[in-house]
């Protein structure tokens, strides 16, 4: 505890609480260093089949962070990362379907950046789904939202999750079995309105 | 929807609380009426494991997504990179793409892979740093690694390589496919291990010792593919914490972001080995990946190893000694694995299992100790590159103390090239790649700086002083061996083999340095040192010393005592490999073709020349230094033979492979281009001659900037000789005055200095100022006449010429 805590993990705290103004400002700079991290990745594994968001997410976090930090600012980080994972994910897939449909030129330097990670089509049309569905969730409670970013992108376990969120493991439990369950029989197949 | 969220999760989890026999009957009791919220709900149940799995296919798709290639860099049928020409896709992979190809240049038929990076993997600068890399990386020559012939950057950025093509199949099925019982995979396997061990003692680390990068041919022979190419990309972008390799078998450190080392190859040798043997990796089958990171915990990145039962128990241990969560928790070298390994076959007790041990088979041990230390010895000795068969020498006590003493040594060297291995690793260089110049000059440094035993210190500035030589390197290998020499003089230190390998080592420099007076009276006091230690004759290293002193006499050109000792080296050598069947034996013979040639001897010369490198092209492949100088050598011999048609033949090829295998910078690369020039001359092509002749000449001075150089003396020679050839008398001037001064220096030897003296009466000839002439071929005579026999071709050559020119007067 004698360190000075970096910068980032001041505002972790309070964003992944739900803080827009801290999420504000920790939001890009995480952002930023997925978009980094992901692509190093990309080049640097030859088999991929291990690889998963939750790794990606925790190279993020070893490098943001200088020391070793506390469990706690770890799981807070976790559930930010979780949300510009997200961000990453669903802007790669829209360029992505942009592309697909021959139009969008791409003007920012992060556009340019989210289009050079390589989402196949179908990854991208199943992520969209999977996004919009998640919102239809979220207009009802946040709190889905938040329990599927930390489960999902970033892998907490339900006891992490429900301490990064505050809330009761039962509640991440019980939330995300049912989430999960409602999102997958939603996808567009299953024709459930 | 109609339905509210809130009573929807209430009922669908005390739904899945009940057996699941009940489950339906209770969602169709609570929801009553609400006919969607009854569909939603039994939809969702019938489908609980579907969703479960979806999410977790879904996420690895995203991540598989990101790490996906890239649009390739387009390699098609027919293009042209370097010398080979694209043939075929064959596959793409995470990071690259490979492609058949084949040879273009219409020199020989030969069949490559070429594994294409994707464009983006490097920025340019780092592909183009790579490059001096990959001329290190294709120094490994080794029966079951994979040749790297050429590395290079295609017109869109991407770097490439060019591979031995190998048809063979993934090693596990391989495995799985001959039904192979757990001897004939553990033979297998210490041909893998062998290889590893090898690149590890050219200070290059595997890390990606996955089945697919080891293919075993038809003929069983074991091919490790990808050398040093998840070391080389490591670094990535960012350079830091990011790790090249498959994350299955990736070591803890690895996925730490920690530095690597031989003991994570170790570690991938372990996995492979349980792989091999039970057919899978020793990794909980519900260790999900996924699961793999939930932890916050980094150690919990890790998953434990759970080794099959089935395996029998001293494999189980020494598989269990290699996946030890810790590096220094395994073997710390692939040597060491193999030497356990050894054990198993050999009914000794394996190191891995010590505690474990019944009394007896530990007495057992206890007794046999010394043995098996010698075995460390020995394998130990293979990675500071200092082959010491002491097993060999029998039993002595002395020899014994010596063993033991010498492993201390030996261990020393060893740890201090590991500290070596992890500083050359990226993540210890902030992202900058460190060439094995670089950390060879870093490890002098901290060899100088050492504090301990002298005996220590001598090893390490020797192995150093060794590898500066061996990557062509003289001024710092005479940096270093100036400092050897410094401290071998010290009488306080002790004598071991070690100090008579370092004394070898000043001689060898010597000889490089062409001061063969010298080198040939410090292998004088090698030979005194070896019998003062007792050591046998009938052993590789001592006939080393000898193949060394007999080609330094062979430099100066006293070729009975060359022939006696190198007549010696082959009868000793044919007793220690009675099949003759090795590489030792292709050098002898090599040498003793050159003696011959140098006797004018030309049929013998041949005859021993094709047979050293039908050796070498058998053992060691095209693409090794040996087949170089057979090539070279041969080349020089059918041109004065008189058959310029097969000199240029040989020739053509030494060249080839010579760039390939070392670059331009090279002293094979300059004799080869020497060769070609010589030959071009011959069949009075005078600029294909002049333009091989100048590249000789920028490599010598490259390599050898100093005042007094020799060695440019060679490429002065040949130039003066093309331009008597094409009457350029500005251009003679020049060179001739170049190779008089040149020629004053005591290092000279007398033939060179004829050739000179030669060249300078055909001028004077052809100026017609017959005195100036005269006294050349009366210098040129002076100097044949100090090392050659009287009869001798050259002589009588000079002798015609001074004849013509009295009867002329």
């Amino acid at each position: 505890m004698a360190v000075t805590p970096d910068p980032i993990f001041q505002f972790i705290r309070p964003a992944s609480q739900g803080d827009a103004g801290a999420m504000r400002k920790v939001f890009p700079l995480i952002y930023s260093e997925l978009f980094a991290i992901a692509r190093n990745i990309r080049f640097n594994f030859h088999g991929i089949d291990t690889l998963n968001t939750t790794a990606i997410i925790h190279e993020a976090y070893l490098k943001l962070s200088s020391n070793e930090g506390q469990w706690e600012s770890k799981a807070h980080f976790y559930a930010v990362a979780a949300k510009a994972m997200r961000q990453v994910m669903l802007n790669a897939a829209r360029n992505k379907q942009r592309e697909k449909r021959g139009g969008g030129a791409v003007t920012s330097s992060l556009d340019e950046v989210e289009n050079q990670l390589v989402l196949s089509p179908a990854a991208s049309e199943k992520l969209i789904d999977f996004d919009a569905l998640l919102k239809q969730l979220e207009e009802k409670d946040t709190l889905y939202g938040r329990i599927v970013e930390c489960r999902f992108f970033s892998g907490l376990s339900i006891e992490e999750t429900a301490d990064v969120l505050q809330v009761s493991p039962a509640t991440v439990k019980r939330k995300w079995q049912m989430a999960r369950a409602w999102l997958y029989v939603h996808l567009p197949r299953y024709g459930v309105s | 929807m109609a339905y509210s969220l809130e009573l929807l999760e209430q009922i669908y989890e005390q739904c899945l609380s009940l057996p699941g026999e009940e489950r339906v009957a209770f969602i169709r009791g609570a929801c009553g009426d609400q006919e969607e919220l009854r569909r939603v709900l039994l939809l969702m149940l019938e489908n609980e494991q579907q969703s479960a799995d979806y999410l977790k296919q879904l996420q690895q798709t995203l991540a598989g997504g990101l790490s996906e290639r890239q649009p390739l860099p387009e390699l098609n049928p027919g293009d042209l990179l370097g010398n080979y020409r694209v043939a075929e896709f064959l596959a793409a992979g995470g990071m690259s793409s490979v492609y058949l190809a084949d040879r273009a240049d219409g020199q020989y038929e030969q069949r490559v892979v070429i594994k294409c990076m994707n464009a983006g993997t490097l920025r340019r600068k780092d592909s183009f740093a790579r490059i001096g890399e990959q001329q290190i990386l294709a120094r490994l020559r080794h029966p079951a690694i994979a040749t790297l012939y050429d590395a290079g950057v295609t017109p869109g950025g991407a770097p490439y390589f060019v591979m031995e093509f190998i048809d063979g199949l993934p090693v596990d099925e391989w495995v799985k496919h001959k039904n192979l019982n757990l001897n004939q995979i553990l033979k297998i396997f210490e041909q893998i291990a062998g290889a590893v061990a090898y690149a590890h003692s050219h200070l290059i680390l595997h890390l990606d010792l996955k089945p697919t990068n080891i293919l075993v041919d038809s003929n069983g022979q074991v091919k490790l593919l990808d050398f040093g190419i998840a070391t080389g990309f490591a670094a990535g972008k960012s350079g830091q914490r990011s790790f090249a390799g498959t994350p299955a078998i990736a070591a803890p450190e690895q996925l730490r972001g920690e530095p690597v080392s031989a003991a994570t190859d170790v570690y991938q040798l372990g996995m492979l080995l349980h792989k091999l043997i039970s057919g899978n990796y020793p990794l909980a089958e519900d260790a999900s990946p996924s699961e793999g990171f939930t932890r916050f915990n980094p150690q919990s990145l890790i998953r434990e190893p759970e080794i099959a039962s089935g395996i029998r128990p001293e494999i189980r241990a020494i598989i269990g000694k290699c996946l030890g969560k810790n590096p220094e928790e395994r073997y710390t070298s692939p040597a060491e694995l193999l030497r356990d390994i050894r054990n198993y076959q050999q009914h000794y007790p394996v190191t891995a299992l010590p505690y474990s041990l019944k009394y007896r088979a530990f007495k057992y041990y206890q007794r046999h100790r010394t043995q098996v230390i010698s075995i460390t010895f020995i394998m130990l000795s293979l990675i500071t590159g200092t082959v010491i068969s002491l097993w060999q020498a029998g039993q002595a006590k002395a020899q014994r103390d010596l063993a033991v003493k010498s492993e201390e040594v030996s261990t020393a060297t060893r740890n201090f090239l590991l500290d070596l291995f992890m500083a050359a690793h990226p993540s210890k260089t902030k992202g900058d790649t460190m060439t094995v110049f670089q950390f060879l000059d870093k490890g002098y440094h901290e060899a100088e700086a050492y504090k301990g035993s002298p005996e220590i210190k001598l090893e390490m500035l020797t192995t150093i002083g060794k590898l500066y030589r061996s990557l062509g390197d003289y001024r710092k290998s005479k940096d270093v061996l100036d400092k050897v020499y410094a401290m071998a003089k010290d009488s306080s230190l002790p004598l071991s083999l070690s100090y008579v390998q370092a004394i070898q080592q000043l001689a060898l420099y010597q000889r490089d340095m062409g001061n063969y007076d010298s080198a040939s009276s410090i292998m004088k006091q090698v030979f005194r040192l070896y019998s003062e230690i007792g050591h046998p004759a009938k052993d590789s290293l001592y006939t080393a010393s000898l193949k060394y002193h007999a080609y330094i006499y062979r430099s100066l050109e006293n070729n009975d005592s060359a022939t006696a000792l190198i007549r010696r080296t082959i009868a000793l050598e044919e007793q220690i490999w009675p099949d003759r069947n090795n590489i030792n034996l292709a050098e002898s013979y090599y040498i003793l073709g050159v003696i011959h040639r140098n006797q004018g001897q030309y049929e013998e010369a041949i005859e021993n020349i094709s047979r050293s490198l039908e050796l070498c092209e058998n053992i060691m492949g095209t693409y090794f230094p040996g087949t170089i100088a057979n090539l070279n050598t041969l080349s020089a011999t059918y041109s004065q033979a008189g058959n310029p048609e097969a000199a240029l033949e040989s020739s053509r090829r030494a060249r080839d492979i010579s760039f390939r295998l070392y670059g331009e910078n090279h002293m094979e690369t300059a004799t080869s281009a020497d060769n070609l020039g010589r030959i071009f001359l011959k069949l009075n092509e005078t600029d294909s001659a002049y333009h091989y002749f100048i590249r000789g000449l920028n490599i010598r001075h490259t390599l050898f900037p100093e005042k007094d150089n020799v060695h440019v003396m060679i490429s002065t020679n040949n130039l003066l000789s093309l331009f008597v050839k094409t009457q350029q008398p500005d251009s003679v001037r020049k060179y001739l005055a170049e190779a008089l001064k040149v020629g004053e220096s005591p290092k000279v030897q007398a033939r060179q200095r004829a050739v000179t003296w030669w060249n300078a009466g055909e001028f004077y000839e052809q100026l017609a100022i017959p005195d100036s002439a005269r006294y050349c071929y009366e210098k040129a005579l002076a100097e044949n006449r100090s090392y050659l026999p009287e009869e001798d071709s050259r002589v009588q050559a000079v002798l015609a010429r001074l004849n013509s020119l009295g009867a002329g007067n």
